[in-house]
């Protein structure tokens, strides 16, 4: 049995507000992630990730619980650049350039001879010589993948990489990642994109409310999330102004309760469905949301 | 999902890691350099106290203790040029933590207290560069004094403007 690269048991973090109220961020959240394995953080933005990410790292302290790092404390596995991270909340300096950032960061690592791989990696090469302030959102996000490859960690924590980066920076990201997970690295990302969980990684592990909702095989949670819905539209002289006739949906209702539907939802048309009805588009296809998930 | 259970061969090398070691004299050179490009910065510390010097005191050769006049002024521009510097430099320490630059020195080896002692050492060779250019101009325009008051004006100030450092710092590491 080898050790896992990450162990959390019983974690938990509670934030006192200024009028005394507790609100429990993490509510004892139980996670162990194997080496190699690429593991999504997948949740809406409140839901916690940012806080388990931070005790994962040691930079803050659980309120109770414990979180080893590959079987030492987060802090020891920082220390010996076994864990690294591209954290939400970590900044850059504004006035400085992206190569002098890096050798910054590589030379309090003591890798000075990182500074290249990690420039080369990240995808910086032909930006090295320009300033932070000048570089766009998504570049500062590959920045700072890059100083979180300095160390060269076994263990790379990645807190919305993606925040600020357009669609093909994205693929770009996730192309450079795919590079390095096939290395053999262990990465966990936290992401509030389904997408980018299911595009990406074997495991998710489902946050809501600070506590795990679900956690497996990226498909699995896919499917009890319900990733497909079916739309139907009546018959056009069973709707009035009002909407659908009622009698005629209790027939609905009935109808197909023995094929196991427990439930039936009833959605005003949006603007946009509307407006695409009256030009004409047919609309019984999956609405674009929906797609996106997929 | 065979990734789950065998690691790669890069893993098993890179989990036999070099002992390594923050250099923390390389961090103190970048940082120092980003300092000494700032422009706006530099002509507070530097420019100003120099163009003060040169009209409240410089050649003035009345006697004023041991010294003249101008020695007198030299040392005071020399102190406000200091003092600027360490203030300049402090004060950037506290900009950077509240925009997350520390966050990223905590997932480093380095240690706190370390940080501080770079900063510090920033500060006060960035402060050495008023007071030395301010002296030599002193030195060539008439400033006079003997030799305990130049060595020991230059070593007070110095050393004065460390504390105003240390207060600062205070203030940045504490938020």
């Amino acid at each position: 049995m080898t050790t896992p690269a990450l162990r959390a048991i019983g974690l938990t973090k509670h934030f006192r507000t200024p009028s005394g109220e507790t609100v429990s961020a993490v509510d004892s959240v139980d996670l162990t992630i194997h080496p190699g394995e690429i593991v999504a953080f997948l949740g809406p933005n409140g839901a916690g990730k940012t806080t388990t990410v931070d005790m994962l790292l040691g930079l803050t302290a659980p309120t109770s619980g414990t979180v080893e790092v590959y079987g030492t404390t987060p802090h020891r596995a920082v220390v010996d650049g076994r864990v690294s991270a591209v954290m939400q909340t970590g900044g850059l300096l504004p006035d400085v350039t992206v190569r002098e950032t890096v050798r910054a960061i590589a030379a309090l690592h003591g890798r000075p001879e990182r500074v290249d791989v990690a420039i080369e990696r990240a995808g910086l090469g032909p930006i090295a010589g320009r300033q932070v302030q000048a570089c766009s959102g998504g570049e500062q996000q590959r920045l700072k993948f890059a100083l979180a490859l300095v160390p060269d960690p076994d263990l790379v924590i990645l807190d919305e990489p993606t925040t600020g980066m357009d669609a093909g920076a994205r693929h770009e990201f996730w192309e450079t990642m795919r590079a390095d997970a096939a290395e053999g690295r262990t990465i966990v990302f936290a992401t509030h994109y389904l997408a980018e969980a299911d595009a990406f990684a074997d495991r998710t592990v489902l946050m809501a409310r600070g506590r795990i909702a679900a956690d497996g095989p990226t498909a699995e949670v896919r499917a009890a999330y319900g990733a497909q819905t079916i739309t139907f539209r009546p018959p056009a002289d069973r709707v009035g102004t009002h909407g659908v006739d009622p009698g005629w949906l209790e027939e609905v209702r009935r109808a197909i309760a023995p094929l196991g539907i427990t439930d039936l939802e009833v959605a005003s048309a949006s603007l946009e469905a509307a407006f695409l009805a009256l030009t004409g588009d047919p609309i019984d296809n999956p609405t674009d949301s929906q797609e996106a998930l997929r | 999902m065979s990734t789950l259970t065998t690691p790669s061969p890069d893993v098993a090398t890179r989990s036999v890691r070099r002992t390594t070691r923050p250099m923390p004299v390389v961090y103190a050179g970048l940082d120092l350099k980003r300092q000494l490009r700032d422009k706006m910065g530099m002509f507070f510390i530097v420019a100003l106290p120099a163009f003060l010097f040169f009209v409240f005191g410089m050649g003035d050769d009345e006697a004023y203790g041991s010294a003249n006049v101008a020695m007198y002024v030299m040392v005071s521009m020399a102190a406000y040029g200091a003092v600027t510097a360490t203030t300049t430099v402090v004060g950037a320490a506290a900009t950077e933590q509240t925009m997350g630059w520390g966050r990223q020195i905590a997932l480093t080896p380095l240690a706190p207290l370390a940080f501080v002692a770079i900063k510090t050492g920033v500060a006060m060779l960035v402060a050495a560069v008023p007071i030395a250019l301010i002296y030599a101009i002193g030195a060539g325009t008439g400033s006079e004094g003997n030799t305990v008051d130049w060595i020991a004006s230059a070593a007070i100030v110095w050393a004065g403007s460390a504390l105003e450092c240390w207060s600062r710092l205070g203030v940045a590491v504490a938020r």
